[in-house]
């Protein structure tokens, strides 16, 4: 019934177990994947001087480096699985923002994700942003543990 | 990799949705799948001359959206099973899915308790929140 799963990922230990789980369910239903990592879009970097110039491309190339080894992660559990995935990186202050619009873009019929991400057990029992999916999102979502 | 399959119903169009996404599931991994419905306590009214009719109309209430739900999966090889219980619903899906083990819930994510969760169902939230297993929400 689902035909395109949507994974999110921040690189943590439980998305990648989400990760395993969604390429799984995708083989078993035939369906495509899209991974899909958010980077911060940092707007707060507003004065321009040469200073902050310098450490914004610094933080820039370093989340961009985390994204591709996010979603390098999920290539490569597509295709050892041999599921169709393409991957995708946005930049956006609000990572469940950036999940449910390029959810409803690419018109994935499920989002599946880890309940808790890099901030850990902090979110208390669900994430932050796995609450915010769940709230706002019009496409089903399947929470993972 | 999703051997039993919990789906929680109170009756809503939503929770006919969950019970559609949950059989496609469930033929796709060959799960059996636990029709849940929880209705509320009616203990406190016990004194009344009433309770026994009330709790008589609840559960036939209740085998009737459990009724409802067979007919809508239709005739399929997927192992059926129900459950129908009193008491707050997220609590009641909670401990169904801890005791047969259940390794996914769905749900719809607004059932009919729809005026105090308005965006987002207070049941769907605190199984969500606390639940052992994967749980799908579905809107």
């Amino acid at each position: 019934m689902f035909k395109h799963i949507l994974l999110p990922t921040d690189g943590s230990v439980l998305s990648e177990g989400a990760i395993r789980k969604g390429v799984h369910l995708a083989k078993s239903m035939k369906a495509k994947i899209t991974g899909i990592s958010v980077m911060p879009e940092q707007k707060y970097y507003l004065y321009q001087t040469d200073i902050i110039v310098q450490v914004k491309e610094e933080t820039v190339k370093q989340h961009r480096m985390q994204v591709n080894r996010n979603l390098a992660f999920i290539e490569k559990a597509a295709k050892e699985a041999g599921v169709p995935c393409e991957t995708f990186c946005d930049s956006c202050d609000y990572p469940y923002e950036a999940i449910i619009r390029v959810a409803e873009k690419r018109a994935c019929d499920l989002i599946m994700m880890a309940s808790h991400g890099q901030r850990g057990i902090k979110g208390l029992l669900l994430g932050s942003e796995t609450q915010k999916v769940l709230t706002h999102s019009k496409i089903p979502v399947l929470v993972v543990r | 990799m999703y051997a039993s399959i919990l789906v929680a119903l109170d009756g809503s169009d939503q929770s006919m949705f969950a019970l559609n996404h949950a059989r496609a599931i469930a033929q796709c991994f060959g799960s059996k799948l636990i029709l849940v419905h929880a209705f509320p306590h009616t203990s406190d009214l016990r004194d009344s001359i009433e309770y026994n009719n009330l709790v008589a109309l609840r559960i036939k209430r209740g085998e009737e959206i459990i009724e409802t739900a067979r007919k809508q999966l239709g005739r399929t090889s997927i192992k059926v099973d129900e459950d129908l219980l009193e008491g707050p619903a997220s609590e009641a899906i909670l401990s169904v899915a801890a005791t047969r083990k259940c390794d996914l819930i769905v749900m719809g994510s607004r059932g009919m308790g729809s005026v105090k969760g308005m965006v987002f169902g207070s049941v769907s939230t605190k199984v969500s929140h606390y639940a052992a297993c994967p749980v799908m929400v579905v809107r």
